[in-house]
């Protein structure tokens, strides 16, 4: 179905107005609606969620929103209203729908009465009617059962969801918590809701009808063992249901992480980042004292050798001197005062080995006392000589422990410099993410979301094997009963049926379960499908996986979950494909009306957007709204020639008018 | 809206051969998808069990 046009009468911003998406053949089923904020886009979206639901799904907040009467027409009731207390004022919207080849026409038309007095507009009740033109003629539709089933078989509420969207729903629809959505769509569109139903007005017919009466029997036997089977089931009713819940708390845990991974993504080591800049910082500060203490101790050195090399000159010399004197035999002979004072004990010389006589000790005498000064200048320039060299050595060794020096103070500066240059780099890479601070919490809370996922885990293992547990006691107990009911004829019939609405009741569930598992796998599919189709980013995406609780999943190459990393536009063209895929499978073929469709998707995918949406109005009706903002130059050029029909709203004195 | 073609094959197949059982299920279904009490549909049914 497609919508021919609408009709507006005194609906909020609109007093008469209409609007056309006429399609030509040939061309594109592709309308849009253009308008600056606040003119009325999404008040044409409220007007027919308005008419076919009686709800205005789509405005901002529906408990200060002003009345659905047009203010004018408001003030033009209030101006006639002399004596009487209220006057009544309707708004109208009239949709047209039609199947593509026109045969069939469909009118939708909801008046909504209103009471208007000198303070108040009170809504005073709605009346919905529809008009069918078929086979050449227009009836009117009066059964409201009828009227129901029109509304529901052409646009179902319960999936006006996948039909009518605004811009911001199509990128949050696959974000956590969101499961509700999917499971809405694929329930409704495959009827499994209807069977669920079904299964469950047998299930109750069977505890609340005929349990009863085996319970109320007068044999105590059957009444007692129909109680405690009751119980039983109570108790894994009860296990199911607590299943259930930890397996939707397992998968929202993995949609946390999935988003949170998101926020994380490509920031992985901000942590470790920032642990490591404490340490740098660290190593910085310690690196400065060191290399400030090297350099004292350098100035220490410079200053002790400059005393030295201020000597030099002297000390070089005067070594030299006492050196070349000492070379030619010119300095005061070195005489052993002890070997004298032997020789003259002993009177007895130890070079020649001769006794001495008078004259000899008496030389020896004298000799001792003529080499007495002689002999303590030779000591005293040893010792200078000794001090001299000393101090040559120290001065040779200036080269030596002045590159040893500086060999250390450079090694030093390197490190520092080392450390500085990392603490350059980490310091670009956390300013470069847009919130450490928050990315550092979405790391702890990962952390705590596994560790929760990894809880639930093994709780809902203790839990299944407890199901298991009561499942076979259901079983004993319930083959006592039957025996117990199969020898009283008394309960033959109740028996046959609780027999035949078990049958029933099971029947139903596996076709349920059955059916949602088969269009679960379609879904699956057709998404991936349509998705790589429109996809403009090839090979980056492997599958995609709707679980039983209808978590969603788009994985990567690797397997791994993606939909918390993906861009705004891939998450919209997701919504995109799910709901073409949903609408595919379940043969329910309807228009697409988008809301500022592009008002959420970065610069660099709207013309991917752009051109997705004219892909998919070759083979279904799409409607567009845009503000200018959205509407820019290379928008414009992508829609041009791809559109039936452009209508530009304006608004003139509070009244929106088709420009 | 009619009941689901998909949906009538899978009854039939696991009613087959009680074809009593098959039509009462569609029954109950199709009430119940005109938006009918479930209840009062099987009471009904209930009376040629």
């Amino acid at each position: 179905m497609r919508i021919e046009n609408i009709e507006l009468h005194n609906f909020r911003q609109y007093r008469n107005l209409q609007i056309n998406f006429t399609c030509p053949s040939g061309q594109k089923d592709l309308h849009i609606i253009f308008a600056k904020n606040g003119v009325g886009k999404t008040n044409v979206l409220n007007a027919i969620t308005w008419c076919l639901y009686d709800s205005e799904m789509h405005l901002g907040d529906k408990y200060t929103a002003s009345p659905i009467l047009n203010s004018q027409q408001v003030q033009e009731l209030r101006e006639h209203l002399v004596d009487e207390k209220s006057t009544l004022g309707d708004s109208t919207v009239r949709i047209l729908f039609s199947t593509d080849d026109g045969s069939e026409k469909i009118r939708f038309q909801r008046v909504g009465k209103f009471s208007v007095t000198k303070e108040a507009v009170i809504p005073v009740g709605t009346e919905f009617t529809i008009m069918q033109f078929k086979d050449g003629e227009w009836n009117s539709v009066d059964d409201e059962e009828e009227t129901l089933s029109l509304v529901k078989k052409n646009v179902p509420e319960e999936i006006h969801d996948y039909i009518f969207f605004d811009g911001e729903h199509l990128e949050n629809y696959f974000k956590a918590g969101q499961s509700s959505n999917i499971k809405n769509g694929i329930e409704e569109l495959t009827q499994a809701n209807i069977i669920e139903k079904a299964e469950s007005a047998f299930n109750k017919y069977i505890i609340e009808v005929l349990n009863p009466l085996f319970e109320n029997s007068s044999e105590k036997d059957i009444s007692s063992a129909q109680k405690e089977l009751d119980n039983i089931q109570s108790a894994i009713d009860a296990s199911i249901a607590s299943i259930e819940t930890f397996t939707t708390q397992i998968h929202n845990c993995d949609d946390e992480i999935a988003n949170l991974e998101s926020i994380i993504n490509g920031h992985v080591l901000v942590s470790d980042k920032t642990d490591r800049l404490k340490i740098v910082g660290e190593q910085i500060d310690s690196l400065k004292v060191a290399i400030d203490q090297k350099k004292n101790e350098m100035m220490m050195f410079v200053r002790e050798y400059l005393q030295y090399f201020a000597m030099y000159p002297a000390i070089r010399d005067l070594y030299n001197y006492i050196q070349e004197q000492d070379t030619h035999g010119k300095l005061p002979p070195r005489i052993d005062k002890f070997l004298l004072k032997s020789i003259e004990e002993h009177k007895h010389c130890l070079v020649c080995d001769q006794d001495l006589g008078e004259h000899s000790l008496t030389f020896i005498e004298q000799l001792k006392k003529e080499l007495e000064v002689s002999s303590d200048t030779s000591a005293l320039l040893n010792k200078t000589i000794v001090t001299l060299r000393m101090y040559l050595n120290k001065i040779s060794t200036y080269q030596k422990k002045r590159d040893f020096l500086m060999e250390e103070l450079k090694d030093l500066q390197n490190k520092y410099n080392g450390y500085l240059e990392e603490e350059i780099q980490i310091n670009k890479y956390l300013m470069n993410i847009p919130n450490t601070e928050a990315i550092n919490k979405a790391i702890g809370q990962k952390k705590e979301y596994k560790s929760k996922r990894d809880e639930i885990i093994a709780i809902k293992g203790v839990e299944e094997v407890h199901k298991k547990t009561l499942e076979a006691q259901y079983d004993g107990k319930e083959k006592c009963l039957k025996f117990l009911i199969n020898k009283n004829k008394q309960f033959e019939k109740i028996n046959k049926q609780a027999i035949f609405c078990k049958s029933c009741r099971n029947i139903l569930r596996e076709t349920r379960i059955e059916l949602l598992a088969e269009s679960r796998s379609e879904m699956e599919k057709e998404t991936f499908d349509t998705f790589t189709k429109l996809l403009w980013k090839k090979d980056t995406f492997s599958k995609v996986e709707i679980l039983e609780d209808y978590a969603f999943r788009l994985l990567d190459m690797y397997g791994s979950q993606t939909l918390g990393s993906c861009s705004a536009a891939e998450r919209a063209l997701l919504a995109l494909s799910f709901t073409l895929a949903l609408q595919k499978v379940s043969m329910h073929d309807s228009l697409l009306f988008i809301d500022t469709p592009i008002g959420r998707v970065d610069e660099d995918n709207r013309l991917n957007f752009i051109n997705t949406l004219c892909e998919i109005s070759k083979t279904k009706q799409v409607i567009l709204t845009f503000t200018p903002v959205e509407y820019d130059e290379k928008v414009r050029s992508a829609l041009l020639n791809q559109y039936s029909t452009f209508t530009e709203l304006i608004i003139e004195d509070g009244v929106t008018k088709i420009k | 809206m009619a009941i689901n073609k998909k949906i009538l094959v899978k009854i039939a197949e696991k009613t087959h051969p009680d074809i009593a059982k098959q039509k009462n299920i569609e029954t109950v279904l199709s009430e119940i998808e005109k938006g009918r009490q479930g209840k009062r549909i099987i009471d009904r049914i209930m009376k040629s069990v």
